[in-house]
Parts: C-alpha cells; sequence; structure tokens
C-alpha cells in the first residue's frame, strides 16, 4: 500500500512537471495535496485538466506496466469528485491500481 | 511507421494491411477471427473491438511490445442495408456498436501511444450514404453520421496533442460489404456521384497515404468523399 502510494506521488509529481512544460511561466504548477483540479478555484483550467489526466494514465503505464482508465462513470459517481485535488486524485488512482493487482 | 488497422481480416482492411507492410511499415491489425496475412512486420490480435476489456487488453499488449503507435486507422465496420421498418432495433444498436463505438474504443484505449508518435494521424471511414443520405441505409448512414462528428469534434479536441483525426467516405466499392446490395440501387448510386463507377482499393489509399504523410500536420477533421460526392 505504502509503496503503491508512494509511486503514484512520483508519478505525479513527474505529470505536473511535464504538464508545465506546456504552461505559460506564471501558470506553472508546483506539487501540492491540497492543490484544486476543479471548480472555481482550480490551479487547471478544463483542457490542462485533460492533459495532465493523459499524462497519468501514460506515465502510470509506462513505469507500473499497468493500464488504466481514470475517467469512468465510477469517477463520476463518487459523492466526493476523485478529482477535486491532488490527494483526492492520488486516492482514487490508488484505488484503481490496488483493484487491478 | 507503426499503423494499428482494425478489421484486417479480409477486404479493405486486409488489403491496406498489405499495403502498407509492403511499403516497408510495421502493421498491428486486428480482428475477431485469426490473421489471414503472412507477411513480415504484421502482428495481428484476436479482438472483438465490441469488448472495452478486449480493446484495452490489445492496446496494454501494443504498448508493451511496441511502446508507441503513429497511426490508427478504424476501419473495421458493418452494413446493414433495408428499410427501417425492415431493420430490428438490435441491428441498429449493432451498427452504431461496431461502427461507432469500436471505433471510440480504440481511440480511447490508443491515444496514449498515438501521443508518443512525432506525427500522430486517426483515420476513420465513412461513406457516401452519408452525404446521399440513401433510403434503406438509415441505420448504417446514421452508425457513419456519429463515425463524421467525431472525427470532427476530435480533430479540435486532440488537436493540442498534435493528433490529426480525419475521415474517408468511399463509394461502393466490390467488397463483402455491398454483396446484397441490389444491383440497381448500386447503379442508382454511382448515377448521383460526379464520376459513375465503383470505388477502387487505390481510390481510398490514396486518400489514407495522404492523411498519413508527414507533411499532413495541417489537415484535421476532414471528411474526403470519392467519386466527387459532395456534402
Amino acid at each position: 500500500m505504502i509503496v503503491v502510494k508512494n509511486k503514484i506521488e512520483k508519478i505525479m509529481q513527474e505529470a505536473i512537471l511535464e504538464l508545465n512544460e506546456q504552461m505559460d511561466e506564471e501558470k506553472k504548477l508546483s506539487y501540492d495535496k491540497e492543490l484544486r483540479l476543479i471548480g472555481k478555484s482550480a490551479a487547471v483550467d478544463s483542457m490542462e485538466f485533460v492533459t495532465l489526466i493523459s499524462i497519468i494514465e501514460e506515465c502510470i503505464a509506462d513505469e507500473l506496466d499497468i493500464d488504466i482508465r481514470i475517467v469512468s462513470d465510477r469517477a463520476f459517481s463518487k459523492e466526493r469528485s476523485p478529482f477535486y485535488s491532488v490527494s483526492t486524485l492520488e486516492d482514487f488512482i490508488i484505488e484503481l491500481i490496488e483493484e487491478e493487482e | 511507421m507503426i499503423i494499428v488497422i482494425t478489421g484486417t481480416h479480409k477486404g479493405i482492411g486486409k488489403r491496406m494491411a498489405e499495403y502498407y507492410l509492403k511499403n516497408g511499415h510495421t502493421v498491428i491489425g486486428c480482428s475477431r477471427h485469426e490473421s489471414t496475412i503472412e507477411l513480415e512486420g504484421y502482428t495481428h490480435f484476436v479482438v472483438d473491438i465490441c469488448e472495452d476489456e478486449q480493446v484495452v487488453k490489445f492496446a496494454s499488449a501494443v504498448r508493451k511490445q511496441f511502446g508507441k503507435i503513429d497511426a490508427l486507422i478504424n476501419n473495421a465496420g458493418i452494413a446493414s442495408m433495408n428499410h427501417f421498418l425492415m431493420t430490428p432495433i438490435e441491428t441498429s444498436m449493432k451498427l452504431m456498436d461496431v461502427n461507432y463505438f469500436g471505433g471510440l474504443r480504440c481511440i480511447r484505449a490508443f491515444i496514449n501511444l498515438l501521443k508518443k508518435s512525432e506525427h500522430p494521424r486517426i483515420i476513420n471511414f465513412s461513406t457516401v450514404a452519408v452525404p446521399f443520405n440513401l433510403d434503406g441505409e438509415m441505420s448504417y448512414a446514421s452508425s457513419k453520421s456519429a463515425v463524421e462528428s467525431m472525427t470532427k469534434i476530435l480533430a479540435k479536441e486532440l488537436a493540442t496533442f498534435s493528433v490529426t483525426v480525419n475521415a474517408v467516405g468511399p463509394t461502393p466499392i466490390q467488397t463483402d460489404l455491398i454483396a446484397k446490395v441490389p444491383q440497381e440501387k448500386l447503379q442508382r448510386l454511382l448515377d448521383n456521384q460526379a464520376i459513375h463507377r465503383f470505388g477502387q482499393f487505390e481510390d481510398v489509399i490514396n486518400v489514407i497515404d495522404f492523411y498519413l504523410n508527414e507533411r499532413s500536420d495541417f489537415i484535421t477533421g476532414q471528411i474526403v468523399y470519392l467519386g466527387g460526392v459532395n456534402h
């Protein structure tokens, strides 16, 4: 569990760095568990969010050799959106990976 | 290039696979049946594109073996040509499942592998039955209309990843797909084209070559109909 958690944290950090390469200097992000991903105070716009999700899926496939689809009916049907923040997204991804394993 | 082509068991899909293999490309094909292609550079997967899990496993296996792809050609498709009162709803749903959702599943599954290419391409198959609004082809044409909308919208949504998304709309080509269509109906259709003849495989491949060309980075969201058919 802790091993997976650490790996996902690392992947999230890498994904944010990769996303930063496509962002203007003033918008670049720092890894922060509380970073908001959706809603009015989100740090990313909708396209940047889509790109981030895509990068994360790609990193998980490349580094963990697991193919997951983060966006699903299940993600949208959760009482609290897994896309709310970096922290909730990490938790949701860990849940998906544990099911795959 | 590494090209994924769906529906390579027979017809245009098989010919496309052979064509690109003979031109030195790597081709990864799939169909519900075992491979009928025995050429170097070809890898086949038995996949039902109507099954999410099979498509995900297909893309996963391709990722492990090839690491990336340069093009996805959504060729697999089925047709049903009948008056709508003679078409069971299940038939219409099946058409949509193969022709539209099948392509969509493949795009979703392969998008991350495509993004690794310098010139990533998605090519879909439509039909002149869409602009002609052909009677007797309501379900088939509707499923291909969905493919056209998908093509145009994904062209916008995937532009940020430099992925181009286009479609080709062939006129009738003498394959199994139209084997049961009455001759007089086919003739009426040909009469509506600017050039009154059946399409050839070479006509289709010409458009696909154009879309695949690395100089076509600025060509996206296009539907090219053969034979001089206008929307």
